[in-house]
């Protein structure tokens, strides 16, 4: 583990907790294949987001959560290469920095109660300001339910931008997966194939979007387009 | 046995089968000691040998799956690491020696079943030592410890160069020039070992079979605390067993050790794999042994301190335990 996050005063106990859990999941969960992605699922779609810190994936994963799809992680996306299905982590989500006014923001508008939601701001992290928000119950009640990936979006974050969805290659797509995972390597043979597989079950853009909003609705659109394509699999 | 039969990781060492009747608690238990002795890995290999993986709790296979990956891709870095210090060390026209895990690894031993190394060890001739440095750098190591003391400690008092690692790989490397520190009582001379290397994997070297296996046994009865050393232990096992299908492994083996003078060594190798692992050793070579072994108050000492720490919580910890790891390791030093 990165000596920035042991020890931590403290006051910011919880993120060293949280660096702790994704150390641990890291280092001794390698029977699944490790995605740096943001991933949610609803009714048999299985959304893979992969992206580097920064790009927004954390709030866009987090903001679907709140729009009716099933949490399966903000930034770690589980593979099961035996079932080929993925597997929900819904730990609490970590926020950072900008992105706590947006998430409060945004669940306040469906969920009277969201105040409940959301830990004090941990400021003067090695990531600066955090705040941890709890998962939709939903996606709680449902950490037993894997899904079928079948749809991979890049996402990218730009405030200036006008909201496109863009087409990519599946051989950039496989190649943006096996960057963003974890183990990849460590896997070796068994993690090519089951990225490749992956790869060839989904249909695959690039979104780019200059708000949460707009996100949900690049996303929700590029479903909607591919609903036949994924239906014909 | 008082200590070791009671120990949960041993016995299914021991007998692997037992793992498809072991409760949750036992489980825990089991998988908590072999996490921290380094066997969880092990535990996998053994069950994946005998076949048994679909009988055992979901969770448990799901712990093996992970073991198993993270050896076959530590075994795979390890190999990738001997070709680049192959390739770093064109030019040298001496043996190059591999040493314990990169050997075994090199020899496909059973005891790298299951097995994660992080670092590879070398030894070349003690000529050649300057000469290795600076292959190593030049070729993109950097040394580990940068400080003028530890730097100082290592060219004047330890047996190799301080301990460098390639910035990409992360693999640590450790180059020998003998097999014990400077300042250890045993000299075992390293010539002979030299000279009766055998060729191995990418033109490197490795000792022979039994200069190997005593060379294990002197790191972990001459060199190291014994505490939580139940995995050199194992190999220990694994080499007699192995090694121990060819009969002139069993010819040589006492009089070697009595040639480089690690008799000691080998008889407490001797006597605490069969003590915990059941190891098959044959009663001549028991025999033959026996006038190397220490004092009947050593050997008293001996047989209650070493069950008592070589796993991680056997004996239960607390001042039992605090007295025999302490008193060990002043034996060693």
């Amino acid at each position: 583990m990165s000596d920035e996050f042991v020890p931590l005063p403290a006051k910011i106990g919880m993120v060293s907790l949280e660096m702790g859990l994704n150390w641990h999941v890291a280092s001794d969960c390698k029977q699944y294949l490790m995605f740096h992605a943001g991933v949610v699922a609803k009714e048999g779609v299985g959304l893979i987001m992969p992206a580097a810190s920064g790009s927004g994936k954390s709030t866009l994963a987090a903001g679907l959560s709140y729009r009716g799809w099933q949490l399966h992680s903000d930034e770690f996306g589980l593979y099961d290469m035996n079932s080929q299905e993925l597997v929900p982590y819904p730990r609490a989500v970590s926020l950072k920095n900008e992105s706590i006014a947006v998430m409060r923001d945004w669940v306040s508008s469906v969920d009277d109660k969201y105040n409940e939601y959301f830990t004090e701001e941990f400021h003067g992290t090695p990531k600066g300001t955090i705040c941890y928000m709890r998962p939709h119950k939903d996606s709680i009640d449902k950490m037993h339910v894997k899904t079928r990936p079948n749809l991979i979006i890049l996402p990218i974050f730009d405030a200036t931008a006008t909201p496109e969805i863009r087409p990519i290659t599946k051989a950039m797509a496989f190649f943006r997966l096996v960057l963003s995972s974890a183990n990849y390597g460590d896997i070796g043979k068994d993690a090519f194939l089951a990225i490749s597989r992956i790869i060839e079950e989904s249909e695959v853009c690039e979104i780019i979007y200059p708000n949460l909003e707009e996100a949900v609705k690049l996303v929700e659109e590029f479903v909607e387009k591919t609903s036949e394509s994924r239906g014909q699999l | 046995m008082p200590h070791t039969d009671s120990n949960i990781l041993i016995n299914v060492l021991r007998n692997p089968n037992l793992m498809t009747g072991l409760s949750t608690y036992e489980w825990n238990e089991c998988l908590r000691e072999a996490k921290i002795a380094g066997l969880a890995g092990r535990l996998a290999a053994d069950a994946i040998y005998l076949d048994i993986i679909e009988q055992l709790p979901l969770k448990v296979q799901n712990t093996f799956q992970s073991n198993t990956y993270k050896s076959q891709s530590s075994t795979r870095k390890i190999k990738w690491e001997i070709n680049r210090v192959r390739r770093a060390m064109q030019g040298n026209d001496e043996k190059l020696i591999l040493l314990k895990g990169g050997a075994y690894i090199a020899e496909e031993l059973k005891c790298t079943q299951g097995r994660v190394s992080v670092d590879l060890d070398v030894l070349v001739a003690k000529n050649r030592i300057d000469f290795a440095e600076e292959k190593f750098l030049a070729a993109g190591w950097e040394h580990q410890v940068e400080n003028d003391y530890d730097q100082k400690y290592y060219r004047e008092y330890a047996h190799e160069l301080p301990p460098m690692v390639h910035p990409e790989r992360y693999i640590s490397i450790d180059v020998y020039y003998t097999i014990l520190p400077m300042t250890s009582r045993v000299k075992p001379d390293i010539q002979k070992m030299i000279k009766d290397s055998v060729i191995s994997l990418d033109g490197f070297y490795v000792f022979s079979k039994v200069d190997m296996l005593l060379h294990n046994v002197v790191h972990l009865f001459q060199d190291e605390e014994i505490r939580s050393s139940l995995r050199n232990l194992l190999e220990q096992h694994d080499m007699f067993t192995e090694f121990g299908q060819n009969e002139t492994f069993w010819q040589s083996l006492v009089p070697r050790a009595v040639e480089l003078g690690l008799t000691r060594s080998l008889y407490y190798s001797l006597h605490f794999t069969k003590l915990i692992f059941q190891t098959d050793i044959p009663e001549n070579v028991m025999t033959e042994i026996a006038p190397y072994g220490p004092g009947a108050l050593t050997m008293g000492l001996m047989n209650w301190m070493v069950p008592a720490v070589i796993s991680t919580t056997l004996g239960a910890g607390g001042l039992n335990r605090w007295i025999c790891q302490n008193g060990l390791y002043m034996r060693s030093h």
